[in-house]
């Protein structure tokens, strides 16, 4: 026993020696050893930058209490300071700043050392901003708790630069020689005050045994029997706006409680996830001394994993056990007292002195942040050998044929087996962590035997492509669903002494209360309608839900918008309803709304005079200039305008920059150049997705119109009688799609997102809106692809493609999509309907919709708002937001006509014809080109626009 | 039977009273009639009430806007029989509607039928519990009526498309297919997608119909001299069914002209060249798409007599083989 045991001792003992002497080993090899600890902090003035390179610069000598601070004012540009370093070493890097604009807009610098990146992860740094309620929860008047959203709080914020994702979890540390250096910020995003950069040597905190020492020594005691509830959903501020009060009628215990009304009584859950956000709460304590903190939580989204936090006191961290204080997975709530390791006497205590103090609970992967790096940098990997496997077979390989993979590609199953090796090591860690087997690690258990499988016969890597590919993609979804934190709060206690903890889950007699309560209020409580009754001075609008899956969120989004800012403001009431029908019969039966909104046909109805006329409006024309003419257009009819555009969607070139760089291909400018790059990606088995007819939902003839604008056609004549293809630029336009799809082979159907994550189609032209998705749901090829405008044709005519260097010179012209809010011509209510038309489309509205649909859906609820103000302000990064509003120049509207819906049907007709049938296109062309045309004079003689 | 006596009645006092008389006899017998049957009109009241306001109000309304010109939004115009000259005289594609429709009420109509019919007898002679089990199978297309994701991945175009990568694969094929999107595939697809959701209504009341027939029969047969099951089916089961065939034929009808949802469910709308377009997806067409509901109207009046003539001639085929009225 006894040697066991010493055995075991020394076992120890050597490993902790080898490690030692690795990291002293890594340190040496650095060449370079932490900072002295003492009197290193080195501060930089800002206001003694010493280059200016595109930046503009104000020089405040105080703002907001903080002095000598500079305002950069264009928000772009670089700023470059010296520093005297006094010692070589290891330093963090923070920065004091004040961010000024949206409080939603994400704000990034990069940072160089001697004008150099010391690391690739130094270009994104993000610089979080805090946000405070000024209104927060208020109740409405069915006594229903409402919520307004946040703003920017307006303080002086401190970060240290640090890996936004939350990988790494200490912050980066830049390695400083003795002497003098320069140091550049560099940022593209918004103006911004800075008030100070510190470079310090990085302080590991220290462990809770020695801290509790320090409190001895101090003699700080227990204060004296304190205890106070904080509400999570009142708390002081946040880092982003889509965290906000939930409501929680899943238990009575819930504070605070109603049976039938909604009250927001939790916070986080979904929304309070991601490595960074945090909230903070106030507190204020009585006296000097030791204080508890318990938290009411519940983690019942991350099935049977922790998910993780750090706790700040006043924007430090106590001591190194709250850098992850881990929260377990469960359906019901329970109090999570800090301690040891459970058990009153091995509570931790935070020293707190008498007044208010912040704590502060931000998102952290915890020790899952190694076990993410890993994986992650495995799943580039395996696509890579994915891509390597599919350019010597292609997307379908012939299962019977050997490819001898191993000699084609070298070093093959080592790597195989090296990739089977951390998964299995990985999946081990987590067992050890979390102490359950299966559930979360049999994916990666299961991938590693593949991968076995593979390595012991690579020659069957053909036959078993499709297989890895998609557990590729489950792997990345796995990572995505580890690495997302979700925790939920209803409330935080602080408290010292001998307290007793309530009960988080409700007694047998609650429960029976609570469900037979919530049950019978079912009956009396409407929560269905929106809206209380009419008023006399009030509009009707209608939101129109078919456009939109989330139809209830918009629609709760848009009457919180309503009530808090158009009603008070105008003093017109709105009833709003969210429907899902077609406007005509409710026009017919003469119950149709003031004002419609999110329909995609204002003409239709316009031509058979149901929609009233907006360009006489006071006003009408300062407000279109909110839109670029290309939203207008398609809303005209006859010379009037008929609706006001809330969202325009058009199509962007997304592509993937590491393929591009290994195939060593450019980024095509024009469409010559495009035609080039195919034969390359296919001979290495890749392909490209083009927006034609089938390609996508909704591509329609997106293609057909970009190329047929370029040109200089145009789908109708000038007096839009008729369609204008019988120009010979129209048929040389389709020829060309067509032959597209017949010479190259370009694929007509494919799903964009899985073909893109996995690289096998490393270039397409979707609508922009797309980025949201691919920023959400693939991380594993994040920073991989760019998107851009589409290709173009030079203006000069040429197909040089030496001339298009100069982006200027080329015709990026496309079509575009828009819905629109329109008023009804029977609305009895006309001046307060162009109010509200008025103020729904202003960018100020169009901005909060915006963020707020964000706040609620993440990334992917992105809004494609028409109001070109508006779309500035959401969060894209810079250079998406620029490269959105260059291609928006060249957009150009399509009219509507009479009839109009036959166009994109022939042009289908005869794209499929050609292309599925193998007809002739130049007959399967304008024999559809003659059919739209009978159908567009048909509905001319139908409205009278002509004569028989 | 009691209208006979009636008519003989009014006849005998015709001769009298004349031409005037006779129609104010007649008048006060009804009513007499009527106050002395007063609690069955009462009784079929309800009935009648709502089998005024959802049947024959619309079939009338139809009936008057096929002869108008109404957009949906302004009041209807008076137009006459212009409707019905553009159906049968200038609109090229209500030709190929009614192909399709015919080709595809032809084909799923009796294959559904049958497949009906025998699915159920097949089912029959399944022990109770695992004939419910097979029902519950052999129903679930129905239920689950818009399953058309799964169909639409299965013929999906893409070469990552089910069968696509299953004949890319064997090496059948070199090109993935465009079921949805080449004409010559869409209507067979649609048809086979079709027949599998078509086992519903009449497939459940062939189970129930086959557990009526009185089991004595089948013994009295084989008496009689029946010497195997398909002679049994034919001579006793089939006929003894008629009413139930009669209620599937007539559902199936329906169904087949009716059917345009799975075309633009599969293949979207229109499909290319129309090529799973059918009357009913015309009317939509015209209706909803071109706001001209008379026109609408029209067309649909014409599917309705369509309708009629078929069950007429089915009916007549049924009636000589069962003794149903």
């Amino acid at each position: 026993m006894n040697l066991a045991k010493e055995n075991k001792v020394s076992g120890l003992l050597l490993i902790l020696c080898m490690s030692a002497s690795l990291w002293f080993a890594a340190l040496l090899f650095q060449s370079s050893v932490l900072a002295n600890e003492t009197n290193t902090d080195v501060f930089i003035s800002p206001v003694d930058y010493t280059g200016l390179d595109g930046a503009e610069v104000l020089v405040h000598p105080e703002f907001q209490g903080m002095d000598n601070v500079i305002e950069w004012v264009n928000g772009s540009g670089v700023i470059e300071w010296e520093v005297d370093m006094p010692a070589d070493g290891l330093y963090n890097i923070s920065l004091e700043y004040y961010p000024i604009g949206n409080a939603r807009q994400k704000l990034h610098v990069e940072f160089r050392i001697d004008g150099s990146l010391p690391f690739e992860e130094s270009s994104i740094i993000y610089l979080k901003k805090a946000l405070k309620d000024k209104i927060g929860i208020n109740r409405d008047s069915n006594d229903n708790d409402v919520y307004s959203p946040a703003e920017n709080a307006g303080i002086w914020l401190r970060e240290t630069f640090s890996d936004a994702e939350g990988y790494s979890l200490e912050p980066y540390t830049y390695h400083f020689t003795k002497g003098i250096h320069k140091i550049s910020l560099t940022t593209f995003d918004e103006p911004f005050y800075i008030g100070g950069i510190t470079i310090s040597a990085p302080e590991p905190n220290k462990p809770y045994s020695q801290v509790a020492g320090e409190y001895i020594d101090n003699g700080a005691q227990d204060a004296p029997s304190f205890y106070h509830v904080i509400q999570a959903e009142n708390y002081d501020m946040k880092s982003d706006m889509i965290i906000r009060p939930l409501f929680d009628r899943s238990s009575p215990m819930t504070e605070p409680y109603s049976v039938s009304k909604i009250r927001l009584n939790t916070i986080g859950a979904d929304q309070w996830k991601d490595p960074g956000q945090w909230i903070s709460w106030k507190v204020t304590v009585p006296e000097d001394g030791l204080y508890q903190i318990a938290l009411k939580a519940r983690q019942q989204i991350n099935q049977g994993v922790y998910t993780s936090r750090k706790l700040y006191i006043d924007g430090v961290v106590p001591f190194a056990e709250m850098n992850t204080i881990m929260f377990p997975f469960s359906d019901d709530w329970y109090i999570k007292q800090l301690t040891d390791n459970g058990g009153n006497s091995s509570a931790y205590r935070f020293y707190l002195t008498k007044g208010e103090h912040e704590i502060k609970l931000e998102v952290t992967l915890g020790d899952m942040s190694d076990t993410l790096n890993v994986l992650n940098s495995l799943v580039l990997d395996m696509n890579k050998l994915y891509r390597n496997i599919v350019m010597i077979t292609g997307p379908a390989p012939d299962p019977l044929r050997d490819y001898y993979f191993e000699t084609e590609i070298p070093g093959l199953v080592e790597n195989l087996k090296r990739m089977s090796e951390i998964l299995k090591d990985q999946s081990g860690k987590i067992k050890a962590r979390t102490g359950i087997a299966g559930g979360e690690t049999a994916q990666l258990d299961y991938l590693s035997s593949m991968l076995d499988g593979l390595a012991e016969r690579p020659e069957e890597f053909n036959k078993r492509l499709e297989t890895y590919k998609s557990n590729v993609s489950s792997l990345s979804a796995w990572i995505n669903n580890i690495k997302s934190q979700p925790l939920e709060l209803d409330y935080l206690i602080v408290f010292s002494g001998e307290q007793e903890m309530p009960r988080a889950t409700p007694n047998l007699w609650e429960s029976l209360k609570h469900i037979l309560g919530t049950f019978f209020a079912s009956f009396s409580e409407d929560f269905g309608t929106l809206d209380e009754e009419n008023k006399p001075d009030s509009i009707k609008v209608w939101l129109n839900a078919a456009a939109n899956q989330s139809g209830r969120d918009q629609a709760v989004i848009v009457k919180n918008l309503i009530e808090n800012f158009f009603t008070p403001e105008y003093g017109i009431n709105v009833d709003l309803s969210l429907v899902k029908t077609d406007l005509s019969q409710v026009i017919l039966s003469g119950t149709h709304p003031d004002v419609a909104m999110n329909f995609g046909n204002p003409i239709d109805l316009a031509m058979r005079n149901a929609i009233e006329p907006i360009d006489g409006y006071e006003g009408f024309d300062e407000i279109s200039k909110r839109f670029h003419e290309s939203a207008l257009t398609p809303l005209y009819f006859q010379g009037k305008c008929y609706a006001l555009p809330d969202t325009q969607v058009f199509d962007m070139m997304f592509y993937r920059t590491d393929i591009f760089e290994q195939l060593n291909i450019k980024v095509p400018q024009t469409w010559d150049e495009l035609y080039k790059i195919i034969p390359i990606l296919q001979r290495n088995k890749l392909t490209m997705g083009l927006p034609s007819v089938d390609s996508q939902v909704g591509a329609g003839n997106n293609l057909f119109n970009a190329l047929l604008m370029q040109r200089g056609g145009k789908i109708y004549n000038d007096d839009l009688s008729r369609t204008a293809f019988d120009d010979p630029v129209a048929y040389e336009v389709f020829k060309e799609i067509t032959d597209l799809y017949l010479l190259y082979d370009l694929p007509m159907t494919y799903d964009f997102f899985s073909r893109f994550r996995t690289g096998e189609m490393p270039l397409a032209i979707v609508p922009y809106t797309t980025l949201s998705l691919l920023e959400v749901a693939a991380p594993e090829i994040k920073g991989l692809w760019d998107m851009v405008p589409i290709p173009g044709l030079p203006s000069s005519g040429l197909s040089d493609s030496s001339l298009s260097s100069g982006d200027n010179d080329i015709t990026r012209a496309q079509g575009s999509g828009s819905t629109g809010i329109m008023m009804l011509k029977g609305s009895g209510n006309k001046e307060s309907s162009w109010k509200f038309m008025e103020w729904w489309t202003s960018a100020e509205t169009q901005q909060l919709y915006g963020l707020e649909m964000e706040a609620l859906l993440g990334p992917a609820g992105r809004y494609p708002t028409a109001n070109r103000d508006a779309f500035k302000q959401l969060p894209w990064t810079r250079q998406q937001r620029d490269n959105i509003m260059a291609q928006w120049e060249y957009v150009q509207g399509i009219p509507q006509i009479p009839g109009g819906y036959y166009t994109n049907r022939g042009l289908d007709n005869a794209f499929r014809a050609t292309v599925v049938s193998g007809r002739n296109a130049r007959e399967a062309f304008y024999k559809e080109n003659l059919i739209i045309n009978k159908e567009i004079l048909r509905k001319r003689i139908e409205f009278g626009l002509e004569k028989e | 039977m009691g209208m006979d006596s009636n008519m003989a009645l009014t006849g005998s006092k015709a001769e009298i009273v004349g031409l005037a008389g006779r129609l104010r006899y007649t008048i006060r017998r009804t009513i007499k009639d009527m106050k002395r049957n007063k609690i069955c009109y009462v009784m079929i009241a309800p009935f009648m009430l709502l089998f005024f306001v959802f049947v024959v109000i619309p079939v009338l309304s139809s009936l008057l806007l096929s002869f108008t010109y109404f957009d949906l939004i302004q009041p209807p115009k008076w137009i006459g029989l212009m409707n019905f000259k553009r159906m049968f005289l200038e609109d090229d594609l209500l030709i190929k509607a009614i192909i399709n429709t015919l080709k595809f009420a032809f084909i799923t109509g009796p294959i559904s039928f049958f497949l009906c019919i025998l699915f159920a007898w097949f089912i029959n002679e399944l022990s109770p519990r695992v004939r419910a089990f097979a029902t519950f199978v052999f129903y679930i297309p129905s239920l689950s009526g818009s399953v058309f994701v799964v169909w639409k991945y299965i013929f999906s175009s893409d070469a990552y498309g089910l069968i696509n990568s299953v004949l890319l694969k064997s090496g059948i094929i070199k090109d993935p297919v465009a079921w949805l999107i080449d004409p010559k595939y869409i209507m067979s697809i649609v048809i086979m997608v079709s027949l599998w959701l078509s086992l519903g209504a009449s497939f459940l009341s062939n189970i129930a119909g086959l557990q009526t027939i009185d089991r004595s029969l089948y013994e009295a047969g084989a008496v009689d001299g029946i010497r195997n099951r398909w002679q049994e089916l034919y001579y006793i089961t089939l006929p003894q069914m008629a009413p139930f065939l009669m209620f599937g034929v007539v559902m199936q009808i329906a169904a087949s002209f009716a059917a345009g949802n799975v075309g633009n469910q599969l293949a979207g709308y229109p499909q290319t060249d129309y090529a799973a377009h059918t009357v009913i997806n015309h009317i939509s067409e015209m209706g909803v798409v071109r706001y001209e509901m008379g026109y609408a109207s029209a067309i649909a009046l014409f599917l309705t007599l369509i309708m009629i003539l078929t069950k007429q001639v089915i009916g007549g085929f049924l009636r000589r083989y069962g003794d149903i009225e």
